[in-house]
């Protein structure tokens, strides 16, 4: 069973007993466009126990240019149901749960309640806001993403250890830069979902990142910066 | 007076690269963004001497300010 993984296995910062935390762990993911393909595929791979995803979105031609478990055949479907057909195939020994639905704050425990952790693949800070509110209020961790252009940035976000979503900004609206506002190259999507997938597994066995990690593949930036938790936060300051 | 040193990062770049501003005493991050015409929308987090801040804080002397842009998309 762990021969697939031997060479994870291999890497001292996992071992076997990090392996064996991964293959139990079970986690969420909100969100199947270009950054939720990269974390599922990553995931999968990385043999997490059992993964459940959440999209209401179908696929389009324009798409695929960044979103990598979709082809040319999957235009149309739905990207719930496009992505569980190659991740099935990826790895059978993995729970795969996909769901057609749109996130909001009267449905989301109902997909991440029992998870180990959340991971942001979504497009939109409101729905962030949703993930951030419910996580602080169920002290669960989840991992922020966001992408545009050449850009990516990505954290842990662990309730009451590290800021929260509303520690690091001010924002409150859907005015941010996006695929659709700025474009968007696959060097990006790929590099950020990646990070996530991979500060999760690092949540999972124990070994968490306390960075905020800021990439702009076209200006050659790589920077990590320190964080801060703000005891004044409306959501989770003075708890 | 207080110098500061504000650099932006990509998408905040067409407002300004890096810069030194001379600034009176009680300045915030805010008063930066409003003194630079970038608007607060575009920027995601207020990063001071390579920590996250909030928007509101009070900035020192030689303090340096960097601005990351509010990356939405997914």
């Amino acid at each position: 069973m762990l021969e697939r993984y031997d060479r994870q296995i291999a890497y001292e910062g996992i071992g076997k007993a990090g392996q064996e935390k991964i293959s139990k762990s079970k986690v969420c993911v909100i969100g199947c466009g270009a950054l939720g393909t990269t974390i599922l595929n990553s995931l999968c791979r990385s043999g997490i126990g059992h993964i459940i995803f959440v999209d209401d979105d179908t696929v389009e031609l324009t798409n695929l240019q960044r979103q990598m478990l979709f082809d040319e055949n999957d235009v149309g479907k739905y990207k719930v149901h496009a992505a569980f057909e190659k991740l099935d195939v990826i790895n059978s020994e993995v729970i795969i749960e996909g769901y057609v639905d749109k996130i909001s704050a009267d449905n989301i425990s109902i997909y991440a309640e029992d998870c180990d952790i959340i991971l942001d693949a979504t497009d939109n800070f409101q729905t962030r806001q949703v993930i951030n509110t419910y996580c602080i209020a169920n002290n669960k961790p989840w991992i922020y993403g966001g992408v545009a252009g050449s850009c990516g940035m990505a954290t842990t976000i662990i309730p009451f250890k590290t800021p929260c979503l509303n520690c690091l900004s001010d924002f409150k609206t859907n005015e941010g830069y996006t695929a659709k506002t700025s474009g968007i190259i696959n060097a990006i999507t790929a590099s950020i979902g990646s990070i996530e997938a991979n500060l999760a597994i690092r949540y999972l066995i124990d070994k968490p990142s306390d960075k905020f990690i800021y990439l702009d593949l076209f200006n050659d930036i790589f920077e990590c910066f320190e964080l801060k938790q703000n005891p004044n936060c409306k959501i989770c300051g003075n708890k | 007076m207080i110098k500061i040193t504000v650099k932006a990062f990509s998408f905040l770049e067409k407002f300004i690269t890096e810069t030194t501003l001379t600034l009176p005493e009680g300045v915030s991050c805010e008063d930066v963004l409003r003194r630079l015409n970038i608007p607060k929308k575009d920027v995601f987090v207020c990063i001071v001497n390579g920590s996250n801040v909030p928007f509101n804080t009070k900035l020192k002397d030689n303090d340096s300010l960097s601005l990351l842009p509010h990356l939405e998309g997914g």
